[in-house]
């Protein structure tokens, strides 16, 4: 049997920088998809039944990503949440680590190698 | 005990960016490099200097570049020195006459890089 | 133009992610910035901007640019044209993808885009008046011929 990508889901309204995150983690072996709101992450946590998902806690355009991590919890075999975001607080990261993330990171403090790293860290 | 002599090349160019680039690639290899940028300044130099090899352009102000190797060649004081044309002038009379005025080579800038040229002056330098 | 030219112009821009790009302001100053591209086989190039950039106020009064690609053998490519607005939402869609994708390849460079500003992207089509192109592969020292392809 074939060794299975490891599926990632990048869900944050910036339509370009997601692009780009779905690009990289390509080319670094996983399967990826991206959603710009948490509707459309919704749909694909069906469809693509990601192991990850990277997510964006401020979002543009009406969606919350907390909100989102709610969500996320009420599904069965819910995948791991990486916070990865622009938010920097510590009450945004206590919240989000209680809401279940299993890693926060910070859009201004990673490369995105970091996240890759962190992934691999995750998924062993 | 005296410092080795670097060997000296004569570059007579009126090209003054070929000229340094020239300059720039000899220096890099250790050479000591001095100019001239007209026919007669060339003569001159040669007389003066004796430099170890003459890199020769042919189009040149005042004196043109065969009538520079002719007095060369016609002067005991600088008639053993080998030079090397390096010219735009690619028509084969022209090599022929350089060759027969005594230059020991005949280079086309459009065909040679300065990396060739380095090669020649080596090659030239160990007969 | 000969086919094979175009060929040659275009693999060396597709060869190319980055471009210098000038633009010029409401009252004629030049002003250049690198940009990310992609070109298509007309030789269309697209890069995407912010909206609030100098580029953007600049193109909204003077839509022509010029751009030169390349600084390796074989080639630079010079070219000048007008840019314009990708509104159709396919367009917008496919081609964005294709930057996200040339961002990505860029190994030693994270898309400086990404880092700066905050609002909205802009599609832009580079569409090429005059193409010419210089090989660079040539080391001799001097040319008979001129080194240049002239392509449009």
């Amino acid at each position: 049997m074939a060794d299975e990508k490891i599926k990632i889901l990048a869900v944050d309204s910036d339509e370009f920088l997601v692009q780009v995150y779905k690009a990289k983690l390509e080319r670094a072996g996983f399967a990826a998809e991206f959603a710009l709101d948490d509707k459309a992450a919704m749909q694909w946590l069906a469809e693509f039944k990601p192991d990850v998902v990277l997510l964006e806690l401020m979002m543009v355009g009406g969606s919350d990503g907390f909100d989102f991590l709610v969500q996320l919890r009420e599904q069965p075999d819910a995948p791991a949440v990486i916070a990865l975001t622009n938010l920097a607080e510590h009450e945004d990261i206590s919240r989000a680590m209680d809401l279940g993330a299993v890693a926060y990171m910070i859009k201004t403090q990673v490369a995105f190698e970091q996240v890759v790293e962190k992934i691999r860290e995750i998924t062993k | 005990m005296p410092k080795r002599k670097k060997v000296s090349i004569l570059i007579v160019e009126d090209d003054q960016l070929l000229a340094k680039a020239l300059e720039a690639k000899l220096l890099q290899e250790d050479f000591d490099v001095s100019f001239a940028i007209d026919g007669q300044s060339a003569v001159e130099a040669a007389v003066r200097d004796k430099p170890d090899v003459i890199l020769l352009d042919l189009l040149l102000p005042i004196m043109g570049g065969f009538e520079v190797l002719s007095s060369l060649k016609l002067n005991d004081e600088t008639k053993d020195i080998p030079v090397l044309i390096l010219s735009n002038l690619s028509q084969a009379k022209e090599i022929e006459r350089g060759q027969d005025l005594g230059a020991k080579e005949y280079l086309i800038k459009s065909d040679v890089s300065l990396k060739t040229v380095l090669e020649k002056i080596r090659g030239l330098l160990k007969l | 133009m000969l086919e094979s030219d175009k060929e040659k112009v275009l693999a060396a821009l597709r060869r190319n992610r980055i471009a210098s790009m000038a633009t010029v302001t409401a009252d004629g100053q030049p002003q250049a910035v690198t940009i990310l591209y992609v070109v298509d086989d007309d030789l269309n190039l697209y890069f995407v901007t912010r909206e609030k950039s100098r580029k953007v106020a600049n193109l909204d009064a003077n839509g022509m640019v010029a751009m030169s690609i390349g600084l390796e053998p074989p080639m630079n490519v010079q070219l000048e044209g007008r840019a314009v607005r990708v509104d159709d939402e396919l367009v917008r869609a496919d081609k964005m993808a294709e930057l996200a994708h040339a961002g990505a390849d860029l190994e030693d460079l994270w898309p400086p885009i990404l880092r700066v500003g905050k609002e909205g992207y802009v599609l832009y089509k580079v569409m090429p008046e005059k193409v010419r192109a210089l090989d660079l592969s040539d080391h001799n020292i001097s040319s008979e011929d001129p080194p240049y392809i002239e392509l449009m």
